[in-house]
């Protein structure tokens, strides 16, 4: 089933949470809705979930509006941030709960939960209630419940946010394949952004009530479409440095007090842009420790944070701090100061007002 | 010493008093109910007598009909009526100070002197064309009037205090109503349950550990008050509303029995000990002091 937001609002008491959303899902597609805390997505969700009515707008499920329908009505599995497991109800009859309320024989529906139990390797649990469960174990409980029956649309708001990292990295696995294996088409909401990029096919970056870009991950990583998109993505964030975009002489410049960039005549931008104060974005590993000041940046050492295999130098270019990728080598002979020569394919511009990457 | 010292000394005012109004009255009481003890205000210890008395006398099962009638019909209107009060005003009435309102106004009766509330019944009931009963029933039915305070005496009065204790389970249920995450409700609606089912599978079973507390607490505190049957009917008409503590009084205070009345107050005493002990038994008390349940 392909979903469509057409023009979605949402307020509250007036208020904007959702500002005329615009989203397309394909049957069968897993994709993930990103943004900071307070962004809008459970509102997003919600929707989607007939639990909360859009103000504005419409929601299509295939070519139906639904609106007006009921949760009920809808054929649809959530798993909650608090899993929201039936505390008086043991792990089979949580399971087996929709399906009852759907009227399907009790022999029939506990032989269905028990099959889905199976899927997310409950079987030795059934019995037990909700409390006596693990987080990892409850939450494999919520995600059968949703399962049970064969929703058309799976929801999942912030599923993985109460696991350990160990088990986080577990249950991305288990849901990622049962979510190939079913091929229900699936919506996760997040915040952590190295989770939707492992696990959905495209991310759905929202910020202040709006989609800022939807597309598969790497093109999030490696074409952000504004300021916000390139600081949500990556870790460490990557590095801006302010400037002023001039020409000089037939050579298109950006220069700030303490350097300089030149652009090739290829990545030039259009000449409209002239004048702009932009924002240069570089990510860690796209900056590569030189001797040479041509074409390059002059740094001075700030820091090291070793990380195992790979170590951060934290450095200032002028008045900003960026940091840099390097291998654990080349960092232990670091003078204090030294050039960082950008990867141009890497570099990116945004201008500074807008926050609207000019370089794409 | 100090450490210890000083908090005895700001709770013994209260120990005080506690002893003075509560354990050396029961201690009495108990003394008492092995004298024969009248009007002469004498004390002699008569032994097992007056237990032997109770036993047999011709008025007991009468009283201990009464008494099961009152208690387990108020008790049943208290439970239901305020379950389903605190129903509506916490889960079906989502607007928070409409909710409120709402609860205020069960409030009333409770915050309202028995007196005056007993009165409102009174004239509410009353025989005769002025009653307002009747004065409606008389409008909108032309029936006659009718002596309603004779006729359905034990139903009233069972009405009257279920109106009043029926806030105390409505609050009591209406928190406990509101403690139930609001996702678990969510994640009922999208698993397809109706309201209703929702309210039988959900909330009513969540419900256990408060109705067992609302139906204990008001089990002892129907068995042993007796102040609206004593203003509405004083037990009557003849014995149809006489309870077992209201019969104890009586007895006690005004046939000046006071070694009678006593030992039929500490018979109530051991009933409702034996009676919450059944309750606790019956709702698994110690299941759900261990369980968590809800997290
Ligand atoms: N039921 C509600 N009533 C009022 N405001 C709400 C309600 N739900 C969400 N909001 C507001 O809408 C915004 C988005 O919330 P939410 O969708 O929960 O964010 P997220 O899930 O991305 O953290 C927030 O500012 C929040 O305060
Ligand atoms: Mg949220």
């Amino acid at each position: 089933m392909n979903i469509k937001f057409n023009n979605v609002s949402k307020a509250f008491n007036n208020q904007l949470a959702i500002d005329s959303l615009n989203l397309e899902i394909e049957n069968g597609e897993f994709i993930a809705l990103l943004g900071p805390s307070g962004c809008g997505k459970s509102t997003t969700l919600m929707m989607l979930a007939g639990l909360y009515k859009p103000t504005a707008g419409e929601i299509y499920f295939g070519s139906v509006v639904v609106n007006d329908l009921e949760p009920k009505e809808r054929n649809i599995g959530m798993v909650f941030q608090s899993y929201a497991l039936y505390p008086h109800l043991t792990v089979l009859e949580n399971i087996a709960f929709p399906l009852k309320q759907q009227k399907v024989p009790k022999k029939e529906r506990l032989r269905r939960a028990e099959e889905v139990a199976e899927l997310v390797h409950l079987q030795e649990f059934l019995q037990r209630w909700p409390s006596q469960l693990s987080g990892g174990q409850q939450q494999r409980v919520a995600i059968a419940r949703a399962l049970v029956k064969k929703p058309d649309l799976l929801l999942l708001d912030e599923p993985m946010s109460n696991l350990d990292t160990r088990l986080k990295n577990n249950m991305r696995n288990e849901v990622c394949r049962l979510q190939k294996q079913l091929k229900i088409t699936t919506v996760l909401v997040t915040h952590d952004q190295e989770e939707a990029m492992i696990m959905a096919d495209r991310v759905a970056i929202l910020d202040a009530g709006k989609i800022q870009q939807f597309d598969p991950p790497e093109k999030l990583f490696n074409k952000p479409k504004n300021l916000f998109v390139a600081h949500f993505m990556g870790n460490p964030p990557m590095n801006f440095l302010e400037g002023r975009l001039v020409n000089e002489g037939n050579q298109q410049v950006v220069v700030a007090d303490d350097w300089r960039y030149a652009f090739t005549k290829e990545k030039a931008l259009p000449e409209k842009y002239t004048g702009k104060q932009v924002k240069l974005g570089i990510r860690a590993h796209q900056l590569a420790i030189t001797q040479e000041s041509k074409d390059a940046l002059p740094a001075k050492l700030l820091a090291l944070e070793y990380l195992g295999r790979e170590v951060i130098i934290r450095a200032a270019i002028g008045k900003q701090n960026v940091c840099v990728f390097v291998e654990n080598m080349v960092a232990n002979n670091l003078p204090e100061h030294f050039y960082l020569y950008p990867d141009r394919a890497g570099v990116h511009v945004f201008d500074e007002e807008t926050g609207e990457n000019l370089s794409l | 010493m100090k450490r210890w010292f000083l908090p005895y000394l700001m709770l013994s005012p209260f120990l005080i008093l506690v002893v003075m109004f509560y354990v050396i009255p029961a201690f009495i009481t108990v003394m008492l109910a092995f004298t024969d003890m009248n009007y002469a205000m004498e004390w002699r210890f008569a032994g097992l007598v007056n237990f032997e008395k109770i036993f047999t006398d011709p008025f007991l099962p009468v009283i201990v009909w009464n008494t099961c009638k009152y208690v387990g019909g108020t008790l049943f209107f208290n439970v239901v009526f305020g379950f389903v009060l605190a129903l509506l005003s916490t889960y079906y009435i989502q607007h928070e100070k409409s909710g409120i309102f709402f609860r205020a106004l069960w409030m009333l009766p409770r915050i309202s002197p028995p007196v005056v509330y007993v009165l409102l019944f009174l004239w509410f009931f009353a025989p005769g064309q002025y009653g307002l009963l009747n004065a409606l029933s008389a409008i909108f039915l032309g029936v006659e009037p009718q002596n309603w305070l004779s006729e359905y005496a034990m139903l009233i009065v069972i009405l009257a205090n279920g109106f009043v204790g029926a806030s105390f389970g409505m609050i009591i249920f209406s928190s406990a109503i509101r403690a139930i995450p609001q996702d678990i409700f969510r994640a009922a609606k999208v698993d397809g349950a109706t309201e209703f089912a929702i309210t039988k599978e959900i909330i009513l079973p969540l419900m256990k550990w408060p109705v067992m507390f609302v139906s204990v607490w008001q089990l002892l505190s129907l068995l042993t008050s007796f102040e609206y049957i004593l203003l509405l009917t004083g037990g009557g008409p003849f014995l149809d509303t006489e309870v077992w503590s209201l019969y104890s009084y009586h007895r006690a205070f005004v046939g000046f029995e006071f070694g009678y009345g006593a030992a039929l107050a500490l018979v109530m005493v051991f009933t409702a000990f034996f009676l919450t002990a059944l309750m606790l038994k019956l709702f698994d008390f110690n299941r759900m002091i261990k369980s968590s349940r809800i997290d």
